[in-house]
């Protein structure tokens, strides 16, 4: 069986819901997110981001369609405690989600409640904190660390339950850039070294460039679910819903109205650069 | 005209004890009336207990403020005068909202300053209105709006009080991309009238090098920089010494450079860039 | 200020009293306070403020913390002194101006409860600099568990580890919203008391606001990393008494007998409590 989060006909709706406006609720999605993936998932705040997370680990449950993760429904309740050991979530206040009183107590507190042999969750415990780089912390009080360090915690207490699914929660939205930076890079080296599938969402419009599969959320439903390059070479699309591009693609499309056309598909600084490059020796 | 003038301030946190830690060292600088100004420098540098200082929530050791030519700490009535000259707008400010209606809770302010009723009302709405705080959630309560109207809401329970000076501490943090170009125009028009000024505190060095007319650098509690956008951008090796991002543009420009391309580095906003790609290519094709 | 709180900190270190059995330290604090309520004189004051001494070195705490803990109490303690200097009329009198009079079985009474309350204090503030409070709660659990009572006692323990978890958070957090109210012309420190009352409801509304935001927030957070209360949850941390947690009890046990010898054949001539 294929290992992958597939949403089907999906509804869900918030009972408290005065504010129409905005109300995160989701409307008959359908979408497949494989194992291994790097996706990055955009929208304006209250499109329905965080509930499309909450819902993937069974947290929420839809009212109407179906959600299955790698072929376990979360709807029934059996599978919940399965589902959440698959699909870890980190928030974005670091602080609402570290519950020990020590960076290693708080990792242990997943494999505990997996009721696994304590040899077991000391090796855990051990790898998750080297992956997220974060062994000299080991015994500190969470509220010693930075935001950053924080938010690496968090991290590792999900890798101690062995996920093959993170979302990230805004969970760069409270970091100042140093932080943000490492957050992002520990997400790609989840990605590749671990083969953790990675669904990001964020506000930092150069980030999405990273990543492999971008989906645009709008009010509930998807509008794009696309590659960066494509994402990004439909800037009125961009801007209706909500988002902007990254300074240099603003730079790429300036140029092109002026004439200079270094092509549409760039994301980057680097390719920028290439692509510029390419463009003098052309003209000569 | 300077409006914020500070002189050799110093603070120190526990001042005395084991564990004092001098959070500002001996920092002055000065504000012009009408302007943007920014202040940058990673966690830790002080920013946000520079900014304490400017309403007198702190008091420093040593060194003295003046908001509107008048020294802050000279007597009790100069204080309460700064509290409402000086509206500081602390980081995610959603978190302060208490009152039963929206505008009540903008009309806050207002109250406190000893504005009767009607008077706080007209503020909050005028100030609402200028936030773009939907009239239709005028009278909801505050704990039913979505993140985004709650920042609104709660900057507007600032800008009612009509501050002299505006402060805001990481405003943009958490923002969607529209939001936060909604807000910088809003400041940007804030200021527009040539009376009133703002200061931003931000880690956003995009957002700061466009709507910043001047910018202060603070590293381990010192003022290190303190110039236009255009300075403050040329040095990125020191930004990068000081922990700081630097705008995505002017980084593009430095790789072109460093590509061995002649061209000006000293851009940070895609307009300039802009004009100094077409004007390299223009003279290259004159040559 | 609130920051400067040690009581419930804890200190890392590597020394033989860190790595004690946590149900050691929580058992042999509270048998030590005990102790202390029996101690009739000096003598036995000073055998167990000889054991605490020994128990502070071997912690290696530095004795800035120390004196850090006192300080909270100095208050207390002078009180406590000045009542019993002036209040006791028993005894000789070593001095008196009009109505106030000081005695020999007074300044012995003062003395004796300070320093039993100094030492109340010292037991407390070590158990928890050299114990993180997860262990606290770990040695609560353990000795309180049984078949009947597990799920009870561990979800209070929970309640217990959240909590301490949150003190400072939430401390930060009232700090913050004072201010930012402040900003807006709050003043909390003018006008009658009703007056200042009703100013705190800017700040307590948004903090329990945040507060029950935060709650929800960590409920989420546990049950994705799949909490389900104590059943079936294993331990990280396990301890097991060991040949160091017998000695502490020996230790204990000699101290006892000290101070009941010396309460016994020990006098403070014809001073009593």
């Amino acid at each position: 069986m294929e290992e992958k989060i597939v949403f089907n006909h999906v509804n869900f709706d918030y009972e408290i819901s005065e504010n129409n406006e905005v109300n995160n609720a989701i409307f008959d999605l359908n979408i497949e997110i494989k194992k291994g993936e790097f996706v990055c998932l955009i929208g304006r705040n209250g499109s329905g981001k965080s509930t499309f997370a909450k819902l993937s680990n069974a947290i929420l449950i839809p009212d109407s369609g179906k959600i299955t993760v790698d072929g376990l429904d979360t709807s029934d309740i059996d599978n919940k405690f399965e589902i959440r050991k698959k699909v870890g979530l980190i928030f974005q206040n670091p602080d609402n989600q570290i519950v020990a009183t020590a960076v290693d107590e708080d990792v242990a507190f997943g494999p505990e409640n997996l009721g696994l042999p304590r040899e077991e969750i000391v090796k855990r415990v051990n790898f998750a904190l080297d992956s997220v780089d974060m062994t000299e912390y080991k015994n500190y009080e969470p509220h010693k660390l930075s935001g950053g360090q924080k938010q690496r915690v968090a991290i590792a207490g999900v890798i101690a339950m062995k996920p093959d699914y993170i979302f990230f929660d805004e969970s760069t939205a409270m970091l100042d850039p140093i932080g943000r930076q490492q957050i992002l890079e520990l997400a790609k080296k989840l990605n590749e070294e671990l083969k953790i599938g990675i669904i990001f969402i964020t506000h930092h419009m150069r980030d999405v460039a990273l990543f492999d599969r971008v989906i645009v959320l709008n009010e509930g439903k998807i509008a794009v679910d696309d590659n960066p390059k494509k994402i990004f070479s439909n800037p009125e699309k961009l801007k209706m819903l909500g988002l902007s591009l990254p300074e240099v693609s603003k730079l790429v499309w300036q140029l092109k109205s002026e004439g200079i056309d270094l092509g549409t598909d760039i994301t980057n600084i680097d390719e920028f650069v290439d692509a510029f490059y390419l463009y003098l020796k052309k003209i000569g | 005209m300077s409006v914020v003038r500070v002189e050799n301030l110093t603070y120190k946190y526990n001042a005395g004890t084991l564990n004092e830690v001098t959070a500002l060292n001996n920092i002055s600088f000065e504000v012009d009336k009408g302007q943007i100004v920014g202040i940058i420098g990673k966690t830790g540098s002080g920013k946000s207990t520079l900014v304490k200082h400017l309403n007198g929530l702190l008091k420093s050791d040593s060194g003295k403020i003046f908001v509107c030519e008048e020294n802050i700490w000279e007597n009790k009535k100069a204080l309460n005068r700064v509290r409402f000259n000086v509206g500081l707008c602390f980081q995610y400010p959603e978190y302060q909202l208490f009152a039963e209606t929206v505008l009540e809770d903008i009309a806050f302010g207002p109250m406190n300053m000893g504005k009767n009723k009607e008077e706080a009302q007209q503020l909050a709405k005028e100030s609402a209105k200028l936030l773009n705080v939907d009239e239709k959630l005028w009278l909801k309560s505050p704990f039913e709006l979505s993140g985004g109207q709650k920042r609104r809401v709660s900057i507007a329970g600032i800008i009612a009080m009509k501050p002299k000076v505006f402060v805001l501490d990481e405003p943009f943090s958490s923002l969607d991309p529209e939001s936060v170009e909604e807000l910088s125009n809003i400041l940007k028009e804030y200021v527009s009238n040539g009376e009133n000024t703002v200061i931003v505190v931000s880690h956003d060095m995009t957002q700061m090098a466009k709507i910043c007319d001047k910018i202060l650098v603070l590293n381990k509690g010192e003022k290190v920089l303190d110039d236009v956008p255009e300075k403050i951008f040329e040095d990125v090796n020191l930004l990068k010494k000081y922990g700081l991002d630097i705008p995505d543009i002017t980084e593009l420009f430095l790789k072109l450079s460093q590509k061995g391309i002649d061209i000006n580095t000293k851009v940070y906003t895609v307009q300039r860039a802009k004009d100094i790609i077409l004007d390299f290519i223009k003279r290259g094709a004159n040559a | 200020m609130l920051r400067d709180m040690t009581i419930g900190q804890y200190l890392p270190g590597d020394s033989v009293i860190h790595n004690l059995d946590s149900r050691t330290k929580f058992l042999s604090s509270i048998l030590f306070i005990t102790l202390l309520f029996f101690c009739k004189n000096f003598y036995s004051l000073g055998i167990c403020f000889a054991a605490l001494l020994i128990y502070i070195l071997l912690s290696k705490i530095s004795i800035k913390y120390i004196y850090r803990a006192f300080k909270p109490v100095i208050m207390i303690v002078a009180i406590t002194a000045i009542i019993n200097l002036f209040f006791t009329n028993t005894g000789k009198v070593l001095f008196s101006w009009h109505f106030i009079k000081i005695t020999d079985q007074g300044l012995f009474t003062a003395l004796f409860y300070s320093i039993r309350i100094i030492l109340i204090v010292l037991a407390s503030v070590m158990l928890t600099y050299t114990t993180t409070p997860t262990m606290i709660t770990y040695a609560i659990e353990r000795l309180f568990s049984t078949k009947y009572t597990y799920k009870g006692v561990h979800t209070f323990a929970m309640m217990m580890t959240i909590a301490l978890r949150f003190i400072p958070i939430l401390t930060d957090e009232f700090i913050k919203i004072t201010d930012a109210q402040k900003s807006r012309g709050a003043s909390f420190d003018t006008g009658s008391l009703t007056k200042r009352i009703k100013a705190l409801i800017p700040v307590l509304i948004p903090l329990f606001f945040t507060s029950f935001k935060r709650a929800t927030d960590l409920a989420f957070a546990m049950e994705c990393r799949c909490y389900k209360g104590a059943e079936g949850r294993t331990r990280y941390k396990i301890t097991h008494f060991s040949k160091k947690d017998l000695f502490v009890f020996v230790g204990f046990v000699f101290t006892a007998i000290l101070v009941f010898v010396s309460n016994k054949f020990l006098s403070s001539g014809s001073l009593s409590l």
